[in-house]
């Protein structure tokens, strides 16, 4: 398997390879930062850096620092037969939050990570874990905030403008999570609601779209998902006052498919 | 009286304005909701309806009336009524006249009805268009 | 056609004219009322709705003044002028209705957001 790490982060494909059992060696190599992690049966088991960008000291800070290599590089994995070792108590996701920490804490080192993130009108909300399933994760105040204000309701740049948090620390924050598998992507996103209505019904539609809004007093950069239904609820019964039922349902129909 | 004739041809123009404008307005709407059949022409058609009815009564009031004011008055004196012949010219003279007057009232409003008609056509069907 | 089926017939067309304008400018008023509701902006629908009743009386008074009830020609004059008047002021209303609503879609047809 190889891959390069401007189409996934070497810590969702660490995650990934974790998460399915898998056995084998993950070898990264961006540039200032190589080395390889040997996982078995899902857990990390050993891992060595030729290059990192600071000094490590044990096999969690290893790791870490093989995380962080975010630029332009490529990894492979070597699968092998499982060799049933002792794991070595690392937990997956509260590594690669720390390699996040790791990213905010040395700016100069940092890379942009906004290629890895989703865009801002995604929705994303918290992962159930699957039945018998344990994690252990050491979380901090501002990560745990982000972390449960995903709440599937509403956008990603609303919940990062809300949280509080300094826009940079809050995307690398999201950046760690999603990574780490904590947050899952809703099939769903905030359509861009004008636009689509001024494909079907020319300057008017955005009218109506725009009038809607100020009926129902929503701001557009801070909608949840209850606000989306009753936004969209309300410019049914608009749009059919100007047009009809059966075209209103289906320019509703093509902003539900927007969503998706 | 001259002047409820006019009141009479303003109300005809100023509702003819009315109907051409909603036949503007019917064609603009018919665009939004992206429908090509063309039913701005019914109140199109009904204004050139009312201008009818406008040209009927201003020939019947400015033509036919002083012609038929004329005869009574020339019926009045006495030359003819004292002529048989000439009263009898002038009594078919004055019916050709009223005839004609009754045939433009008749076609005036014929023209005003269906005027109406038309408008209500194109606002109902363009009603209906949105309420399905 | 006799003088008399004749002014029967144009008693009717323009009774039924009254009603049919009537009608017609009601339902364009329901159209529009539809736009008040949906942009929250005046469209005149309430008086696109109710200034055509002038047509309607225009015809009933027309209607009144053919009638062999009134006897006095003045005021069969009278009334005449009054259908005239009430024509006129109704056909006044409703164009500024339309008017009204004209700009409105105007507006809305150039709207850019």
């Amino acid at each position: 398997m190889h891959g390069t790490m401007s189409s996934i982060s070497v810590a969702g494909m660490l995650r990934l390879l974790c998460s399915f059992g898998r056995s084998g060696e993950l070898l990264i190599d961006s540039g200032r930062i190589k080395g390889k992690i040997v996982i078995d049966s899902g857990n990390i088991v050993s891992a060595t850096a030729e290059r990192t960008l600071f000094k490590t000291s044990g096999l969690r800070d290893t790791v870490v620092q093989l995380l962080l290599a975010l630029e332009e590089g490529s990894f492979s994995f070597i699968e092998l037969a499982p060799r049933n070792e002792k794991p070595s108590g690392i937990g997956i996701e509260d590594v690669i939050l720390e390699s996040a920490r790791e990213i905010w804490k040395n700016p100069g080192n940092s890379v942009n990570i906004r290629d890895l993130i989703f865009p801002e009108d995604e929705v994303l909300r918290t992962t159930r874990l699957a039945a018998g399933r344990e994690i252990t994760v050491s979380f901090q105040a501002d990560e745990w905030n982000l972390l449960a204000a995903f709440n599937g309701d509403s956008d990603i740049g609303t919940v990062l403008e809300d949280s509080g948090i300094e826009r940079g620390k809050a995307e690398i924050i999201l950046y760690g999570l999603t990574s780490a598998g904590l947050l899952r992507r809703l099939r769903f996103k905030i359509p861009e609601l004008s636009k689509i209505a001024r494909e079907e019904l020319g300057n008017i539609g955005a009218a109506i779209v725009d009038s809607e809004f100020i009926r129902q007093k929503f701001d557009r950069k801070k909608m949840g998902m209850k606000n989306f239904v009753s936004l969209l609820n309300g410019l049914e019964a608009s749009i059919s006052e100007i047009t009809g039922r059966t075209r209103a349902k289906v320019i509703i129909e093509k902003m539900w498919a927007a969503t998706k | 009286m001259k002047y409820d004739v006019l009141l009479y041809q303003s109300g005809l123009i100023v509702l003819m304005a009315a109907v051409i404008w909603n036949a503007v307005v019917i064609f603009k709407l018919s665009a939004v909701i992206k429908q090509n059949k063309p039913i701005w022409i019914l109140p199109a058609f009904a204004a050139v309806l009312l201008a009818a009815a406008f040209c009927f009564h201003a020939y019947a009031s400015y033509s036919l009336l002083p012609q038929m004011t004329e005869l009574i008055n020339r019926m009045a004196s006495s030359d003819v009524m004292l002529d048989p012949a000439r009263l009898g010219t002038l009594k078919i003279q004055m019916a050709q006249v009223k005839d004609a007057l009754i045939w433009l009232k008749m076609a005036s409003f014929t023209a005003f009805g269906v005027a109406a008609l038309m408008l209500l056509m194109s606002n109902l069907i363009y009603l209906k268009w949105i309420s399905k | 056609m006799s003088e008399e089926a004749m002014q029967v017939y144009s008693h009717i067309a323009v009774v039924s004219a009254g009603v049919l304008f009537w009608a017609g400018f009601m339902v364009f008023g329901f159209i529009a009322g539809r736009y008040t509701k949906v942009f929250n902006r005046e469209t005149f629908s309430g008086l696109l709705m109710t200034a055509p009743s002038g047509i309607l009386i225009y015809a009933i008074l027309m209607l009144l003044r053919s009638s062999t009830m009134v006897k006095s020609q003045q005021f069969n004059d009278g009334l005449q002028v009054a259908a005239y008047v009430f024509l006129l002021v109704s056909a006044v209303l409703c164009l500024a209705g339309m008017i009204k609503f004209g700009k409105l879609l105007d507006e809305l047809l150039k709207y850019k957001g």
